[in-house]
């Protein structure tokens, strides 16, 4: 098989680079990756290698606690840039920082009160819009107040006014009424009030016309006290709105209002 | 740092002062040593040296074969002890040192370790790795003494500290069994404490349960012979040495060690480059090299030469004036008296620490079967001691 000019490839030990199509039967040999490991070196000076120098008998000490220990350098971790997050000032090596400490402390103190009293006040807008939403609509608030002239009213009448969707009476008092009402004695009613501290102007009663039981509204001068009379479960009510007989708890309440002028009532 | 010693107070330094006398932490010097021999022939020696570490050391005389590591007891590390195996070509010690109330706890897995091994096969196959890593990275002066040892002895002694890299991961662990089951004999075992009583450690090693019998032990004759290693590298590491003295032979062995002091074993004195030995002065300082004298003694041989570490272009002339040395040279008087003092201070330094005095002791107790505070007596007789050579 073998030709005689093809005998000089099998006496060299080289293996093909470019085939020139002769099998030499070699096998490309393929060196097994060898560990390499780093012998740790004290120094090659005479004073090194002196210290290093065994003079007796050597001895292998391992344990648990003994032996030497194994560390993964790892090379491959990046270290963050924190550069884009300095400020320029310190950005330098070669600059002293306390240099520029006053100039980038008032810079942050500026910063941080002028962005806190911004986003107080704007936190303060938002809540208040969205608290706003939660009171009263603004139909209702237009309706919130009623003026009345009070010349129009008679001694000894009472009016049902409408406000805010409840029916409000105003009685002008006669001097006899008052002094009804003045002296009737506290202990003796069911909702201690005294005639003073329902009215500011004793002439002038203003109530709320819901009879304090279930919400009934009260007919006017009626009942055995001469005031309001409830007709739902018979509750009597005086001429100082305050109950008197049946099963109310509560005398009629008596809202926010007051004289502007002589003539002149707002309610609300 | 000038002002932080400013800042000590004064008070400080003097209860710390009081304390230290009151009980160092090495313990007294000049305590006895206890020693006795069991009936199955165990050598039980506790110095109770009034130290607060105790050191319990469990110590085999064996020809080595394989670096042992054993399974690793994190408890033993939980109590605040240490455990730790010794080997050298003779012996293999398992050592507990921790404070009194720690060795007490950890004591079961000294015992363990040292007369039950159980080998686990993932154990073993664990190991290997580490072994391969650890007989990789150690030093050349180290494989120096090991090739000096090899062409000395061929086998017994000259078998490497390290387990044959070929061998790592087949040796299995029925051959650990194997090997532990007929050397680990009571008749060639010594139970060595300091810091602990004698009657104490008589009774722990009472309680050992170690196969009764003495084993063979066969002698390895210096046969001699030159071996090379080429491991690339500047620096070149030369062990040039002849027959020494066996531990049998004390008073031989005690020559041997003071010549060894004589020759030079290296600087001993801060920051200095060169020993005032006789190896020095035949070299001479024209060229930049490390020398020492060393000497081994194990029972019955042992090796004396030198250990040269030099830049290995030229070695040459430096080894060539050291062989010389070896074969061919006078001690003066002069010699004698320095290595004496050399010797007598570093049998004293040795003996303070607890750690190297345990070693000895168990060197002793396992090859001579008797014991001497080996500092004590040594440098008693260092002083009757004449000029032999
Ligand atoms: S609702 Fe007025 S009395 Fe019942």
């Amino acid at each position: 098989m073998l030709k005689p000019t093809n005998i000089s490839t099998y006496l060299k030990g080289v293996s093909q680079v470019v085939s020139n199509q002769v099998n030499t039967g070699k096998q490309i040999a393929i060196l097994p990756t060898k560990t390499v490991v780093q012998i740790p070196f004290a120094g090659t000076s005479p004073v090194a290698l002196s210290k290093a120098l065994p003079n007796g008998n050597v001895n292998i000490t391992s344990g648990p606690a003994a032996t030497s220990q194994v560390r993964w350098a790892h090379t491959d971790i990046t270290v963050p840039d924190w550069s884009n997050y300095r400020r320029d000032s310190v950005k330098s090596p070669d600059v002293k920082s306390s240099g520029t400490e006053d100039s980038r402390k008032n810079f942050s103190y500026l910063m941080a009160g002028a962005l806190g009293v911004t986003s107080a006040y704007a936190t303060k807008s938002v809540v208040t819009q969205f608290v706003s939403s939660m009171s009263a609509t603004a139909d209702v608030l237009a309706l919130a107040k009623i003026e009345i002239k009070l010349s129009d009213i008679p001694a000894g009448k009472s009016v049902t006014f409408k406000w805010r969707g409840k029916p409000l009476f105003i009685r002008h008092r006669t001097d006899a009424e008052i002094q009804a009402e003045q002296s009737v004695p506290v202990s003796s009613l069911r909702d201690p009030q005294h005639d003073n501290e329902r009215v500011k102007d004793p002439k002038w009663l203003v109530v709320l016309g819901v009879c304090t039981h279930l919400g009934c509204v009260p007919i006017n001068n009626a009942g055995d006290f001469g005031g309001y009379y409830c007709p739902c479960h018979g509750s009597h009510y005086d001429a100082s709105g305050r109950i008197r007989k049946g099963p109310a708890p509560l005398n009629l309440e008596v809202p926010e209002y007051s004289f502007p002028s002589d003539d002149l009532l707002i309610v609300g | 740092m000038a002002s932080s010693i400013v800042k000590t107070p004064l008070i400080r330094i003097v209860s710390a002062r009081g304390y230290s006398q009151l009980a160092p932490i090495s313990g007294i010097q000049n305590y006895e040593i206890k020693s006795s021999v069991l009936s199955n022939k165990l050598v039980v020696a506790a110095g109770d040296n009034e130290s607060a570490i105790t050191r319990i050391s469990i110590v085999f005389r064996s020809i080595h074969k394989n670096s042992s590591q054993f399974a690793i007891t994190r408890n033993i590390q939980q109590v605040g002890a240490n455990l730790t195996a010794t080997s050298d070509r003779e012996t293999i010690a398992y050592t507990l040192e921790g404070t009194r109330a720690a060795v007490e706890k950890a004591l079961p897995f000294l015992t363990e370790v040292a007369t039950q091994q159980v080998f686990k096969p993932w154990e073993v196959s664990d190991v290997s790795n580490r072994i391969l890593l650890e007989i990789a990275t150690r030093p050349l002066q180290l494989r120096a003494v090991d090739l000096l040892h090899n062409a000395a002895f061929r086998t017994g002694l000259g078998n490497s500290l390290f387990v044959p890299k070929s061998q790592i991961g087949k040796i299995s662990s029925e051959t650990l069994q194997h090997y532990v089951a007929s050397n680990f004999l009571s008749g060639r075992a010594a139970v060595i404490g300091l810091g602990v009583s004698s009657g104490e450690l008589t009774q722990y090693a009472q309680s050992l349960k170690i196969n009764t019998g003495d084993g063979c032990l066969n002698p390895s004759p210096y046969k001699g012979g030159e071996l090379r290693s080429n491991k690339g590298g500047d620096v070149a590491f030369v062990a040039v040495a002849g027959e020494g003295a066996g531990l049998k032979d004390s008073k031989e062995a005690l020559a041997f060690a003071v010549l060894q002091r004589a020759v030079g074993i290296g600087p001993q004195i801060k920051y200095s480059t060169r020993d005032n030995g006789i190896l020095t002065k035949t070299i001479g300082s024209a060229q930049e090299y490390a020398a020492a004298a060393i000497n081994v003694s194990y029972f019955d041989s042992g090796l004396f030469g030198v250990l040269l570490a030099l830049p290995s272009k030229c070695s040459r002339k430096v080894v060539e004036s050291a062989v010389k040395l070896l074969t061919s040279s006078t001690v003066s008087d002069e010699d004698v008296t320095r290595g004496k003092n050399q010797l007598k201070a570093a049998l004293l330094l040795d003996a303070e620490s607890g750690a190297n005095a345990i070693h000895n002791f168990g060197t002793q107790a396992v090859l001579l079967q008797c014991l001497q505070t080996r500092a004590r007596s040594l440098g008693r007789r260092l002083y009757n001691y004449k000029r032999c050579q």
